[in-house]
């Protein structure tokens, strides 16, 4: 078995949303219900389930944006709003510690680290700084400040900069 | 602290000892399971299989060597320059033949490199400068882990301040998909044997020709970068030499299109010592201080030249074949370092040593020749490999 360190808490997830009493069929009734595909899901309830599980977001619904469905919207942001907020915590990065062997190309190719580390990581070193996201502890990569990731929160983007100079593939974003 | 793993010598490791549980920060997996491996799978002293003390061991083995008609001494590729000093002293003392790692793999080109009559450059020439990085029949991803992030690939350097997907151009040729081939730019496979063919049809890329062989497009594609390259470096392994053997023409061409050459392999620091003092790298007896090809530790072995060796800190009998390696058993054959292995077990006389640059401190080069101080981290029992190799040269 592969030995994973998963820094995206499936079990976290699922607590908030039970919490919230919040069910596939609740986001879909606030849904349009037309299956309209814009969202790139077959239909209205597969949206609901990706939304769920954090596989998609909300603006995905266009349509939901139009004045037609603004009580809706606002309902909907405000039910997910626990799940957007594991999303604050969380970026999906995940580890596969069994694979990874402490090369560090992903520490020396982060573009925080090395804006946060200029005389570590930015010029080849290890990282330096307590600020750093990746550093290789005991010959593994370990990961912190998640929140300074660039996947990371409102504006984050699809950063891939630790993931392409990996050579075992040990570093992933499941679900892109 | 300084991590003796491979001939990177990373300076940056953070070390913390509590309570016999060590963390290691920045040493990738092969420099952390060095340090770890203190308490693990470590050589017992032993006279012909029988527990011995230290004392015990160290005065049979100048007993032996003191009755030796011919005895050699192999290895010290891993150790200090300190131990291989003293190595020599004691192999003048004993007029043994002394040989290491680099007889069954890379002499040819460590030879050329340390000659000088190659152009290399620093490692931080490479990180400030490398524009173009080729991996010729080595893979340092496996070998040496954090060539590529510290120096050669990933890490800004003075004039490469763009990162490395603008600014460095890799290429990796091998006769195999390695970990290096994973992430470099180019991929070029060259089947076992057909290194120098594929290096012709470079040859002819490179002064405007088709080439006559292989993957035309890719080649020109390759050779346009390399005639753009501002600061090209090759890095050169095993894999090259083993299959190319005469390496003189390949030297030339890199050394024509203005590319350095740095050899990715682990015993250039005690080939540096042995070149300075005799200039041979490998198999040379000090009696004479003359060179022959049959007193590389393969040959040796095969044949009936000597009655007894001593085998500092180098698996040596994993390289060989089977066949060749059991005469460690038939003659006097003492091993010392740190750790149990084959070659260990094969030999009649342990002697165990402390981990150098982890439990000793002591002097090594880097790939590129750069001097290093390594400290001791860990306080342990156990004599270091200078300190083995003296008292053996004071009891002769
Ligand atoms: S996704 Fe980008 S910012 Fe986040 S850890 Fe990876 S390289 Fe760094
Ligand atoms: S690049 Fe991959 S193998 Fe290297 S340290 Fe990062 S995760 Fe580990
Ligand atoms: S690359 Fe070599 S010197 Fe650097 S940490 Fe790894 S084993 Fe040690």
């Amino acid at each position: 078995m592969r030995d994973e360190t998963f820094i995206r808490n499936t079990y976290d997830i699922s607590y908030v949303a039970k919490n919230n009493k919040l069910s596939p069929m609740e986001i879909y009734k606030l849904l349009p219900q037309t299956n309209c595909k814009e969202c790139g899901e077959e239909t209205c309830m597969a949206f609901a389930f990706k939304l769920l599980n954090k596989g998609t977001t909300l603006d995905k619904c266009t349509p939901l944006y139009e004045e037609e469905y603004k009580e809706e919207r606002k309902e909907l942001e405000k039910i997910l709003k626990p799940i957007m907020e594991a999303d604050v915590t969380e970026t999906g990065l995940v580890i596969h510690e069994d694979l990874c062997f402490g090369c560090g190309n992903c520490v020396v190719a982060c573009p925080v680290n090395v804006a946060e580390d200029p005389k570590g990581c930015a010029i080849g070193k290890g990282a330096s700084s307590d600020k750093v996201i990746l550093k290789v502890e005991n010959g593994k990569v370990k990961a912190q400040n998640i929140e300074r990731c660039r996947r990371f929160g409102e504006h984050k983007i699809l950063c891939n900069a630790c993931i392409t100079p990996c050579p075992t593939k040990a570093i992933e974003f499941p679900g892109g | 602290m300084i991590c003796l793993g491979c001939s990177c010598l990373c300076d940056d490791l953070e070390f913390k000892n509590e309570e016999n549980k060590i963390t290691v920060g920045n040493a990738c997996l092969k420099g952390f399971k060095r340090i770890d491996a203190f308490n693990k799978n470590r050589l017992i002293s032993s006279i012909n299989k029988k527990e011995a003390s230290i004392d015990d061991a160290i005065n049979k083995t100048i007993e032996i060597l003191k009755n030796s008609k011919k005895s050699a001494i192999f290895g010290l590729e891993n150790s200090v320059l300190e131990a291989q000093n003293e190595s020599i002293k004691l192999g003048e003392k004993t007029g043994s033949i002394i040989d290491n790692f680099s007889s069954v793999y890379g002499g040819y080109l460590i030879n050329r490199f340390l000659d000088g009559s190659v152009n290399t450059c620093t490692l931080d020439d490479v990180r400030d400068n490398c524009d173009v990085s080729i991996y010729w029949g080595c893979d340092p991803m496996s070998t040496h882990p954090r060539l590529m992030s510290k120096f050669s690939y990933y890490p800004r350097g003075k004039n490469r301040q763009r990162g490395w997907e603008e600014d460095r151009y890799t290429i990796a040729i091998d006769a195999r998909k390695s970990l290096t081939a994973n992430i470099t730019k180019k991929f070029i496979k060259v089947s076992p044997g057909r290194d120098f063919e594929l290096f012709k049809a470079f040859k002819d890329v490179l002064s405007g020709k088709l080439p006559k062989i292989g993957d035309k497009k890719l080649l020109m594609n390759v050779g346009t970068s390399i005639k753009k390259a501002k600061y090209g470096v090759v890095f050169v392994g095993d894999g090259l030499d083993y299959s190319m053997g005469y390496m003189n023409d390949f030297i030339d061409l890199i050394n024509d299109i203005g590319f350095k050459l740095q050899p990715v392999m682990d015993c250039i620091g005690f080939n540096k010592l042995l070149f300075e003092r005799f200039r041979y790298i490998n198999s040379i007896d000090l009696e004479d201080k003359s060179y022959a090809k049959d007193n590389s530790i393969f040959n040796l072995l095969k044949g009936d030249d000597i009655d007894s060796i001593l085998i500092v800190e180098s698996d040596i009998a994993s390289y060989l074949p089977h066949k060749i390696a059991k005469k460690l058993k038939d003659i006097n054959s003492i091993y010392i370092g740190p750790h149990s292995n084959l070659t260990a077990y094969l030999s009649r006389i342990n002697i165990p040593s402390s981990i150098s640059g982890v439990e000793s401190g002591g002097n090594a080069y880097r790939m590129d020749l750069k001097e290093e101080t390594a400290e001791k981290v860990i306080d342990s029992e156990f004599l270091s490999q200078y300190e083995i190799l003296s008292r053996i040269g004071e009891g002769l």
